[in-house]
């Protein structure tokens, strides 16, 4: 990959590995720390990874960076804290949005990664199992759990509305 | 009988296990059951009980497909089909299967609108703030060889630009090096040997005995103190051109001699010979308007009269750089058809670069 097509990646995808981070881990510092990892682990292997596999790599790279600092974080309780505040629902919604993104956070990590990559990033179940070193059909397992709770949570506000 | 809740719920369970449900009050249990799918463990231990009995009841109603899971995803029948319908991973047969559960049932439409709400939408932007500092300057990679050219084009407009400044100056060969002071010297000298006196003192030339008068004259030559000027507070320098031998005849004042030493003194010839004379005569006045040639021009010049004598470019250029270096410069190369050198040695006095490709 030249350096041209280097900083092609960083225009077409930073935004969307930073999406995919952020929703992740709720800490906008932490979201920008972690795409700048991965965008210098891609430029230490630029001679190495094509341009067509950038984008793979580069959520690869993310998403077990992000893994590994969630793991770190629960040994240090730092994630409790946060699991408490982005748990609680006492407010009122104002779209769809909204409560969806609520949704998502009451997902288990690994769901919501799926999930967004399967959504926001429109990835094939075989290239999610590649990003997040899971099989094909635990992949499918887990977007169809993460569905149907998805759609409890929809169907509990609406009730609750 | 009350509706089901999460207080009665168990009454309904006994009921239906019992087979004392209506068909609208089964449909009802199981709208609630998946309100709280949590709840129907309890209810399949009731049916664990009491369900091969109404086994036929269920059947018809395709209740027990719902209760049914899928070996995969823990999910139910109806909620795989649609969860798979919203990923587009259905099949025809499922879909077929899907399709016939919901003309039974039409609330499942409603279900199935809120499984599409799961989509997340692609239109939602989250921008990065610090885009501009992954972004990598690009860098051209120049080989060492373009270094060289560029080094050689340098010396060559260093050359062009040096003598364009200094040639119609004076231009030192070989061997000598540029020295500003003597030149002045050498105009001075070339004004006073063109001067009206000094001429005058050459086509004169006879013989004179050395007088007093000859000192007074070497006194009166002799510079006199600037005077000030009060109107324009600027001092005046007179300038006096003096003959060469004034100051030899100025130290060495003679004594008065008598008549008959005068007759026997020896007298000092100044002589001068016609070639002189006329050298003197041709000299022409320095000229004091300097004429600037273009640096351009004076590289065609310079490079058309070399290329007429045989010689290359490079040689040209190695030879001036020479001039002005005082060092042995060679430059040898071998071309190839597109123009662009194979190889090459150039040698500055002791440097020297090479390529071979």
């Amino acid at each position: 990959m030249t350096v041209k097509e280097y900083n092609k990646v960083v225009g077409l995808y930073s935004d969307n590995v930073f999406r995919f981070i952020l929703k992740n881990i709720r800490d906008e510092e932490k979201a920008k720390d972690i795409v700048q990892d991965s965008f210098v682990k891609l430029w230490q292997k630029a001679e190495e990874v094509e341009y067509e596999k950038a984008k793979s790599y580069l959520f690869t790279t993310a998403y077990r960076t992000m893994i590994d600092l969630i793991r770190r974080d629960k040994k240090q309780g730092k994630w409790d804290e946060v699991s408490e505040q982005s748990y609680s629902h006492q407010k009122q919604y104002t779209g769809l949005n909204e409560v969806l993104q609520d949704a998502l956070a009451k997902l288990s990590e690994i769901q919501r990664s799926v999930v967004m990559l399967r959504d926001y990033e429109g990835y094939e179940y075989s290239e999610i199992g590649k990003i997040t070193g899971l099989s094909l059909s635990q992949v499918k397992v887990y977007i169809f759990r993460a569905r149907k709770v998805l759609k409890d949570y929809l169907v509990s506000v609406e009730a609750v509305i | 009988m009350e509706k089901i809740d999460l207080h009665n719920y168990e009454a309904w369970f006994l009921d239906f296990s019992e087979n004392n449900l209506s068909e609208s009050q089964i449909n009802e249990l199981t709208v609630f059951l998946k309100q709280h799918p949590e709840l129907r463990v309890e209810l399949e231990e009731f049916e664990s009980i009491v369900l091969h009995d109404h086994a036929a009841t269920v059947i018809e109603n395709g209740f027990k497909e719902n209760l049914m899971r899928e070996e995969s995803t823990g999910l139910t029948r109806l909620e795989y089909l649609m969860i798979a319908e919203v990923e587009g991973s259905i099949s025809k047969k499922e879909k077929a299967e899907l399709a016939a559960l919901v003309a039974k049932q039409p609330s499942l439409l409603e279900e199935l609108g809120i499984y599409h709400k799961t989509k997340l939408s692609q239109e939602e932007l989250i921008i990065f703030a610090g885009k501009s500092d992954l972004i990598q300057k690009e860098r051209k990679v120049i080989a060492w060889w373009m270094y060289a050219s560029t080094a050689a084009a340098a010396a060559v407009i260093a050359f062009v630009m040096w003598n364009a400044n200094t040639i119609n100056e004076t231009y030192a060969p070989r061997g000598f090096a540029w020295q500003p002071d003597q030149i002045k010297v050498e105009e001075n000298l070339s004004t006073s040997i063109v001067s009206a006196e000094e001429v005058e003192i050459a086509t004169n030339t006879k013989k004179v005995p050395l007088t007093n008068n000859t000192v007074q004259f070497a006194q009166e030559k002799s510079p006199k103190p600037p005077v000030l000027n009060k109107k324009s507070d600027k001092r005046e320098i007179p300038v006096v051109v003096e003959p060469l031998e004034q100051e030899f005849a100025a130290k060495q004042p003679l004594e008065k001699l008598d008549d008959k030493e005068q007759e026997n003194a020896p007298t000092k010839v100044i002589t001068t010979d016609n070639a002189v004379e006329n050298t003197l005569a041709n000299v022409e006045p320095m000229q004091t308007k300097q004429e600037f040639v273009p640096i351009q021009k004076f590289a065609k010049d310079k490079i058309k009269k070399d290329l007429l004598k045989g010689k290359t470019f490079s040689e040209t250029v190695a030879e001036e750089l020479a001039d002005i270096s005082n060092d042995k410069i060679t430059f040898e190369a071998d071309k190839e058809k597109e123009g662009l050198f194979d190889s090459f040695a150039l040698s500055i006095g002791k440097l020297s670069i090479s390529r071979n490709r």
